[in-house]
Order: C-alpha cells, then sequence, then structure tokens
C-alpha cells in the first residue's frame, strides 16, 4: 500500500480508488477525531481543576437516562445498520437494493438519535438548565450540540447516498460509513466522559 | 547578533534593584555571548562559501555529504550547541529558579505580604494592616501605589478583576500574570531604595498602556511611619456595606 | 520506507486512461473559478495570500507610524482610516491594527502564499502525478478559504470596531466580559473556516504523497520542498482540530453563553482562562513549524540547485525535520511560563524546547554544507533562500532566550519575542515567500521576472528585516513590552523612543521596497520575456514539462530514476553535456 500509488494520475480501478479514499479519509478522521480530542481536554482540565462536580454552588443536572441510553443504542443501531450497508456492497453480485435498505435504516436511526439529542437539550432547559447556569451545564450544551452537528453531517451525507441516481463512486460509501462509525466512537466517549463518569 | 551589540545590550537593561535579579542577568548575558559565537561561526562559514565558491568557472564538488566525516560534523555542531548552550542555560536557570525565583517565602516571618487585584486599568494593592489578616476592616487599600520594605522578601499574590493582566516589574527581573478566578504568586526582594515602574505586560484591553503603578521601595522606619498614616485613612474609608469593595481574599497556602 | 517501485509496463500506463487532455474541461466557472486543477486553486490561493500580504503589511505600517511618532496624525490616509480621532490611531484604534496584522499575516498571507499557493501548484508536479488525490476537496478548500477571508474582511467594518483582543485572543479579553460586539465572534468564525481549509488541504496533500508519487519516485528521491509541505500537513492535520476545538468553545462562550473561559468568583463558579491558552499554543506552537516547514524545504532544494551540487545530508536533513516536527508537538508550555504553572512541568517544557535546536543545527550544518564547495549562482531565488538562511539562523538562535524559563519571565511579553518570531517567522518564511516566487514564477506563469530589480528587492528586505526586527530585540532586552500604544507612558521606555523611531524607518524603507516586487510581479506577468521549460537548469519533474504547464502536466506519467539533487556529477556532465540530471531520465552506466 505504500507503494508509489497509482501511477500519478486518475485510479487504474476500483481497488486502487479505494485505497486513495482509504488514506484520505484516515486523515481526515484524525484530524476530526483530534477536535473532539481538544474538547474532551478542555472538559478533562476543568473537572480536575474543580473540587468536586458539578462544582459546588452549580445547578444539577437532570440524569435524562431515558434519553441518553436511547441516543446512545440509536447510534449503534445506525452503525450496526451502516456495517450492513459495506458488507452487502461487498457481496457479490453487487446488491444496490441491499445497500439501499441498510442505508435507509442507518439513516432513519440517524434521525432518530438527532431528535432524541435535541429532546434531551429541551428537556435540560425546561427543567431550568441553560448553557449560562454553569460548567457542567456548558460541558454538556456544548459537547451535545457539537457533536450533534458532526450526526448532522452523517446524516446528510447517508440521505445523499440514499437519493443519488448514478451509483457511487467506489469508496464513497466507505468514506462515508467511516465517518459514521466515528461519529457513533466520539458519543460513545462523550457519554461514557461526561454523562457516566 | 555581534559580540560588540551584546556588550552594549547590558547598560540597555533597566536599573537592577534586586537582591536576585543578576542571576537572569547573567543567564541573559552567557545566552547572549554563546549564541553571538554561534551565529557569527554560521554566518562567517556562509560568506566565506560566498566569498570562495561563486561563479560559473568554479567546479562543484559533488558529494551527497554522506560520509563518515560529514556525520561527524553534524555531531559535533549539535553536541557544541547542545552542551556549550543549551545544557549550561538549563542547568543554571533551573537552578535560579529552584532557589529564587519559585522559591517562595511561605514559611518566612520577615516576608511582607500584599494581595494584589488587576482591573482594567489599574492595580489595587491590598496590605493587611495591623492584625495581619487580609479583607478585614484594618486592610490598607491603594491605587497604583505599592509600597514595600527594603531588604525583606516581598510576596505578593495576585488576581484580577475582569481579564488577564501581567505584572511586570523591569527593575526586577520579574513577571507573573494575574488571571480571573485563579490566585498566582510573585516574590521578590529589593536591595535598594527608590520608586521604581510597574507594567503590565499582557494585553488587556485599549488602555494596557496606561496601566502603570509605582513601587516605593523604603526604610524601614519611612515604612512604619507610611502605614501608620495609611491605616489613619483606611479607617476613615472604610464602608462595611460596600461588598465590591471587599477584593482581598485569605492569603492562600503554600500549593 | 524507501521502497523500490513496481515495475511498470507500457500497458499499466495507457490501460484504463483515456487520452490526457491538453485543455481543461468545461465553461469559464469550471475553468477558471471552480476550477479542480491544482495548478489553477494553486493560483488563486497565491493571489488571495498576496492581496492580504499587502493588506497586513499595510497594518504594519501604520503601527510603526504611531511607535514612532505617538499622537501624530497619520500623513496621507490617516484622515480617511481614523476620522474619530482625528487622524491619530487611537488606543482602541492600535488594539485593532496589531490584532489584524497578526491574523492576516499568519492565517491569510503566508498560510495561503506557502501552503496554498506553492503547495498546491508545486506538489504534484514535484512527485510527478497528474493532480492532487482529492480534486473536488481541493477545490472547496480554497473556497472555504475565500469565505473564511470575506467574514474576516467583514470584521473590519463592525459597529463597536474591528477584533482588538491579539492575534491570539486570549480570554477573557475574547469573551464578551472584555470585547462586546459582533467583531470578535466573526474573527472566530473566520478563524475557523480558515482552519477547516487548511485540514482540507492537509488531507489532500498527505494522501497525494503517499498515493500518487510517480514510479521510482521513493520518498527518499522526493524534492526537499515535498518533505517540508508533507510534514507541515501531517501538523495541520492533528494540531489545527485543536484550534478549531478552542475557538468553538470561545464561540460558544460568546454566543451562547457557556463558561468554559469565563473566570469563577465567590459568588458564580465558572471555567479557566487559561485553559484556553493550553488549547490555543497546542495548535500555536506546531503552527510555527506549519509555516516554516515548506520554506526549509524549499530552501535546501534552491541551495543545492544553485550551487549546482546535491543537498548536504539529505537523509539528515529529513531526519532532523521529522524530529522537529515530533519535538513540535510536545514543547507549547514555553508560551505560557509566567501563567503560574508548575515549576517542574516549566522545567520539562524548558528541557524539550531547547532540544529542538539540535536538529535546527543539523538544518544549518546541511545548508551550509551544501553551498560549501558549490559553484553559487547568486540568483534571485538564490539570494532570497540565503537570506532565510541567514535570518532564521538570527531569530532561531534568540528562540533560545525564551525557551529558558529564567529569561523568559524577564523577556516574556516584551518586544524580544516580537522580534524573534519576525526574524524566524515571517522574515524567514517571508522570505521563503519570495524565494518560492522567484523561482516558480517561470513555471506558474510562463514567463521570467526581471533579474536586477530582482536582487534590488532583496537587497533591500534582506537590510531591512535585520535592522527591523534585529534592533526589536534589543527593545526587548530594555524591557519594553508588546502592545503598547505609547510606550513613553512609562518613564523607563521613553529613552528607547529614538530606537523606536530608527525601527520604524527601517520598516517604511521595507515596505517601500516591495513596492519593487509588485512592479516586477506584474510587469513580468504581461511583458516578462518568455520562459523555457527549464530555465534553472535543474532535475526535479517540474521542469521536465513546460512553463506553463499543460493541464494534464506530463503527457506520459514519468518513470524517476535518481534523487531530486543530482547536479554536479562528473559522470553525468560527461555523458549528457550539462551539470545536472533529470529524475526521469537513467543516470550514465
Amino acid at each position: 500500500m505504500m507503494g508509489t500509488g497509482t501511477l500519478g494520475r486518475a485510479a487504474a480501478n476500483d481497488e486502487d480508488a479505494r485505497a486513495t479514499v482509504t488514506v484520505g479519509m484516515t486523515v481526515a478522521l484524525a484530524a476530526i477525531a483530534m477536535t473532539f480530542a481538544g474538547l474532551l481536554l478542555a472538559y478533562a482540565i476543568v473537572r480536575v481543576q474543580s473540587p468536586a462536580w458539578p462544582p459546588p454552588g452549580e445547578v444539577t443536572l437532570p440524569a435524562l437516562w431515558g434519553l441518553r441510553l436511547g441516543a446512545t443504542a440509536l447510534a449503534l443501531a445506525g452503525s450496526g445498520a451502516m456495517h450492513a450497508a459495506v458488507r452487502a456492497g461487498r457481496a457479490l453480485p453487487g446488491s444496490p437494493a441491499g445497500v439501499r435498505w441498510a442505508l435507509g435504516a442507518a439513516t432513519a436511526a440517524g434521525l432518530a438519535f438527532l431528535a432524541l439529542q435535541a429532546a434531551s437539550l429541551r428537556a435540560l432547559g425546561a427543567a431550568g438548565v441553560h448553557p449560562a447556569s454553569g460548567l457542567a451545564a456548558s460541558v454538556v450544551y456544548a459537547l451535545t450540540a457539537f457533536h450533534g452537528l458532526h450526526a448532522l453531517v452523517a446524516v446528510l451525507l447517508s440521505l445523499s447516498l440514499l437519493v443519488a441516481r448514478r451509483p457511487a463512486r467506489p469508496g464513497r460509501l466507505l468514506a462515508v460509513v467511516a465517518f459514521w462509525h466515528l461519529v457513533t466512537v466520539v458519543w460513545l466517549v462523550v457519554f461514557g466522559a461526561v454523562f457516566v463518569a | 547578533m555581534t559580540f560588540a551589540v551584546a556588550l552594549a545590550l547590558f547598560p540597555a537593561l533597566p536599573r537592577d534593584a534586586s537582591a536576585h535579579g543578576h542571576r537572569i542577568d547573567a543567564v541573559l548575558g552567557y545566552l547572549t555571548v554563546t549564541t553571538a559565537v554561534a551565529f557569527g561561526v554560521m554566518l562567517a562559514i556562509l560568506l566565506a562559501a560566498l566569498a570562495l565558491h561563486r561563479g560559473r568557472d568554479r567546479e562543484a564538488h559533488y558529494t551527497h555529504g554522506v560520509r563518515r566525516r560529514d556525520r561527524a560534523v553534524a555531531v559535533v555542531a549539535g553536541a557544541a550547541v547542545l552542551f556549550g548552550i543549551d545544557a549550561v542555560a538549563v542547568v543554571r536557570s533551573a537552578s535560579a529558579l529552584r532557589s529564587g525565583f519559585w522559591r517562595y517565602p511561605d514559611g518566612d516571618p520577615r516576608a511582607y505580604r500584599v494581595e494584589v487585584t488587576a482591573q482594567q486599568w489599574a492595580w489595587n494593592f491590598r496590605y493587611p494592616g495591623a492584625d495581619g489578616v487580609f479583607n478585614t476592616p484594618d486592610d490598607i487599600v491603594t491605587l497604583n501605589d505599592l509600597r514595600v520594605p527594603v531588604g525583606r522578601p516581598v510576596y505578593l499574590q495576585l488576581t484580577s478583576k475582569d481579564v488577564v493582566h501581567s505584572f511586570y516589574l523591569p527593575n526586577f527581573r520579574t513577571k507573573i500574570d494575574a488571571v480571573p478566578g485563579t490566585v498566582t504568586r510573585l516574590w521578590f526582594e529589593p536591595k535598594e531604595t527608590g520608586t521604581f515602574e510597574i507594567a503590565c505586560a499582557q494585553h488587556c484591553g485599549a488602555w494596557h498602556y496606561k496601566m502603570r503603578g509605582e513601587l516605593t521601595a523604603l526604610p524601614a522606619e519611612e515604612l512604619v511611619r507610611w502605614q501608620a498614616r495609611a491605616a489613619a485613612d483606611a479607617g476613615l474609608r472604610y464602608d462595611a456595606a460596600d461588598r465590591e469593595a471587599h477584593d482581598g481574599w485569605p492569603w492562600m497556602p503554600a500549593p | 520506507m524507501a521502497l523500490d517501485a513496481r515495475t511498470v509496463s507500457d500497458d499499466d500506463q495507457t490501460k484504463d486512461s483515456p487520452g490526457p487532455a491538453a485543455e481543461a474541461p468545461g465553461g469559464l466557472w469550471r475553468r477558471a473559478v471552480f476550477s479542480t486543477d491544482h495548478k489553477v486553486i494553486g493560483r488563486q490561493f497565491l493571489w488571495l495570500g498576496l492581496v492580504f500580504l499587502a493588506v497586513a503589511g499595510t497594518l504594519a505600517m501604520l503601527i510603526r507610524w504611531q511607535l514612532a511618532h505617538p499622537g501624530a496624525p497619520v500623513p496621507v490616509v490617516g484622515g480617511l482610516l481614523f476620522p474619530a480621532s482625528g487622524g491619530v490611531v487611537s488606543p482602541a484604534a492600535y488594539t485593532a491594527l496589531f490584532t489584524m496584522h497578526g491574523t492576516i499575516m499568519i492565517f491569510f498571507a503566508l498560510t495561503p502564499i506557502l501552503i496554498g499557493g506553492f503547495g498546491n501548484f508545486c506538489l504534484p508536479l514535484l512527485i510527478g502525478a497528474r493532480d492532487m488525490a482529492f480534486p473536488v476537496l481541493n477545490m472547496l478548500s480554497f473556497w472555504t478559504m475565500f469565505v473564511a477571508t470575506a467574514i474576516l474582511t467583514a470584521s473590519f467594518f463592525t459597529p463597536l470596531g474591528p477584533p482588538a483582543a491579539g492575534w491570539t485572543s486570549y480570554p477573557t479579553l475574547s469573551t464578551a466580559v472584555g470585547a462586546p460586539g459582533v467583531a470578535q465572534t466573526l474573527w472566530v468564525l473566520a478563524i475557523y473556516l480558515n482552519g477547516a481549509s487548511s485540514v482540507m488541504g492537509a488531507v489532500n496533500y498527505i494522501t497525494t504523497v503517499i498515493r500518487f508519487r510517480a514510479p521510482g519516485m521513493t520518498f527518499f528521491r522526493m524534492p526537499l520542498t515535498v518533505w517540508g509541505l508533507w510534514l507541515a500537513s501531517i501538523l495541520n492535520a492533528l494540531f489545527v482540530p485543536v484550534l478549531a476545538a478552542g475557538a468553538v468553545l470561545l464561540f460558544f462562550d460568546r454566543v451562547f453563553g457557556t463558561r468554559f473561559f469565563i473566570a469563577g468568583s465567590a459568588i458564580k463558579p465558572g471555567g479557566d482562562p487559561v485553559l484556553y491558552q493550553h488549547l490555543f499554543w497546542i495548535f500555536g506552537h506546531p503552527e510555527v513549524y506549519i509555516l516554516i516547514l515548506p520554506a526549509w524545504g524549499i530552501a535546501g532544494d534552491l541551495l543545492s540547485f544553485f550551487s549546482r551540487k546535491p543537498a548536504y545530508g539529505y537523509k539528515v536533513t529529513v531526519g532532523a525535520l521529522i524530529a522537529i516536527v515530533v519535538l513540535s508537538g510536545v514543547v507549547y508550555g514555553h508560551h505560557m511560563f509566567v501563567t503560574g504553572m508548575s515549576p517542574l512541568l516549566g522545567e520539562g517544557f524548558m528541557v524539550l524546547t531547547m532540544l529542538i535546536s539540535v536538529p535546527s543545527v543539523i538544518l544549518g550544518v546541511g545548508w551550509l554544507g551544501t553551498v560549501w564547495r558549490g559553484s553559487i549562482r547568486l540568483t534571485t531565488p538564490m539570494l532570497f533562500a540565503l537570506g532565510l538562511v541567514t535570518v532564521f539562523g538570527l531569530g532561531g538562535f534568540t528562540g533560545l532566550f525564551l525557551a529558558d524559563v529564567l529569561a523568559d519571565v524577564y523577556l516574556h511579553d516584551t518586544f524580544f519575542v516580537v522580534g524573534h518570531f519576525h526574524l524566524t517567522m515571517s522574515a524567514a518564511v517571508l522570505l521563503g515567500a519570495f524565494a518560492a516566487i522567484y523561482f516558480w514564477f517561470p513555471k506558474m506563469f510562463g514567463r521570467m521576472m526581471n533579474e536586477p530589480l530582482g536582487k534590488l528587492h532583496f537587497a533591500l528586505t534582506l537590510a531591512t528585516v535585520i535592522v527591523t526586527f534585529g534592533l526589536q530585540l534589543v527593545l526587548g532586552y530594555a524591557g519594553m513590552q508588546r502592545r503598547l500604544v505609547d510606550p513613553s507612558a512609562y518613564a523607563f521606555l521613553r529613552p528607547l523612543m529614538p530606537l523606536n523611531r530608527v525601527v520604524s524607518q527601517a520598516a517604511f524603507v521595507m515596505g517601500a521596497a516591495q513596492i519593487l516586487f509588485v512592479v516586477n510581479f506584474f510587469y513580468s506577468l504581461f511583458w516578462g520575456p518568455r520562459a523555457p521549460a527549464n530555465p534553472w537548469q535543474v532535475g526535479t519533474l517540474d521542469w521536465t514539462v513546460a512553463s506553463p504547464p499543460p493541464h494534464h502536466n506530463f503527457d506520459q506519467v514519468p518513470r524517476v530514476f535518481v534523487g531530486p539533487h543530482e547536479l554536479g556529477n562528473p559522470a553525468v556532465k560527461a555523458a549528457r553535456g550539462v551539470d545536472f540530471l533529470p529524475q526521469d531520465q537513467e543516470p550514465p552506466t
């Protein structure tokens, strides 16, 4: 794979294109992961510096386990569906219908995830917890919202593949799926670090 | 930088009125001389190459620079800088920090304590007064006016009311940021009397350049006389109802 | 890592690919505006960068005027720019000037010129590729930069004035506490989008180098320019996102009232302003290496080309570049020595920062060894490369002062820092940008620039750079802080005002000297002599194609046989009659 690549021009075959996309996606995912790493580092620093968590004197945050666990389950389901899409795409002969079903399921799961996340933010607001309510509230709002934006992008990408007339270029599905999995993994980390810990 | 400029730079340092500032000056001087020499060597080789090896009629010496001798040159140059400049500076600086600048006089009964609250765009100084406790009615609070004794360690704790400022004493070779929500520390020991400037060294808004205070180092008896005068004023000015003015805090213990 | 290319048969070259298009497809929009051709995108970045270089340079002239003549109205343009204060640079205006000067120079001038401009134009040509790995992403990265630039420009014209919290934008000055108004929020948005553009570019450059090198172009046959761009892209991909994280949190603090950086008090617990500094400098320190790595690479190549001998210690140089890249990630704390960090942490950062001097010295040995016993041709690109080496040497050594915690306690936030980073970053990087422009102008635009005018531009620029920023080192040594609209407010700084005037005079000459460059650039663009394919007579793949190259770059994808610096080899001279071997020619047996 570390050879001199695709002869300096457009890929000669699908496998070449997939390899190029794999390299590119790895870099892109590393970059996006670093943004979340920065945010989580910020969370770690303020949490370690605080005598207690939530910091003393701050409004207590409602746990909202139902919404959050539901969102996590949907994230996992979405990734599962995406994984099925990849396998359907690889099965010989190719199964465009199978791919579309899996993409549809993943998109649905993603939309439901976004709905639950929005609901959780609304529930916080209803309980009197706003971004300005304190540091713990800030962390929850910021990470939920920023992650949610990326989840939205993932859903939009998945939709774009669903509605496309022409079959996607090789590697395009892989790229979307890889991003989707990153969004899921980041959510698991955020869930663990912010809501469980 | 040439050697001559390096020597000429020494008078450019502000007057050193502190007991420990000379250690910074020594490190600055060492770095100036050694880096000037290193840069001078580099420049000399470059200029020599331009003088000697220029022109179409010259035949270039074909080498990739991979022989043992070439590697030895790199090793020697790297080692010279690492051991001749870096290591010496690190050792001298670490020692000066541990035994001086960052060795705060926490247990020292002679230490003269002041709390500093920076704000846009002035320095508030709070002296503990006769009871030795901060944030009590007998505190002396001044604006931009820091009075300290000669020959005793002066120990400051600092915070800010609004944005990040930096408390900078050019004549004592030291500075520390004043950060809102945190308490930072600084200490120094004046070795001569006089009035010196306090400057802000962190961009804090449009009037950052005007954030100037005055540090006056006084002999012990004069300081006592000043404290008596200032304490009388403090008693008059104290207003129990003005919570915002009570911006002192219990002196923080060593971390 | 140096792998032999797999054997390539003629069949491989032609199988599956349609005949290479000599002309780009599509109408004007697709060809010139939303082009996916790396050469067009490279030129777009170059134009954007050069325009904003001029803007930031003008802001610098205004800063220098105020420091030389505090309180005096700015001649000619004062009334237009500062009407509310009678043409005088007010304290608030001054803070906006240095903020925007720094922001634009780093993010909207040097980055687009070196990385967006030359990175895009040269990288595929240098490795023998027809285009970048992801041409559409490439086009998007330029237009993202364009939008970011538009937002930053808009921030100049907001009701409460332009962003004024410094290019570093530290909270709480940059939060609603210190910077009410929409300008600072626009600044955050512009920086975020600029970062997104850089990351897109990094994805492209990293992938292209890994996957699209021509057969035979092993990693150790790549020009040093490619190494510089590739390593800079790795740093871009890893660390710009951390700036994005800081920007996101600052944006949330400003717009949604979160409390990450709003300091707490007894009444209301809150966040930590210093947290931002951690996030910022985790990015900020690698950023300075992101800026200079391409310049180092270009210098390494140019010194070889114009000494007519190979780069001295190519592999060791590459090793030094990699070492610096690795170290750059773990030294950021030296920007925060006076924030009250633990002494142990301070000492750790001091030692790690000092270590960078070792690979830097290795780079210097490489450059000196390249010119030593060469057959030096003092063309304009060579002069700028030599100037880069000189100025970086001076600036680099001053870094040791700031790496040393004790010295830094005194020198932090003084003009010593300003002199240091202007010498290293802007002077060396700027000189590198000029070297690149003079060198690749023939390839980009098909014409030659004027040599005598170029040499004069070089001489004036080098002299004024050394005087301007060298004297700033002296000002800092004497204790003068940064970001003071009027240093004479302090008694201990009043004796330095004459020196400030000298610095400003040198800066004004520096600014004026750039007019020579502008004239040369535009005149040559239209009326310069037509450039041959290989005016500099060097062997890298970009000079094996026409000036400017056809749309598809190479008629046939080249096969590479030798390294990029095969110059001065007597066997080659005997066999071919010239003193260099193009990379796509077999060496004489």
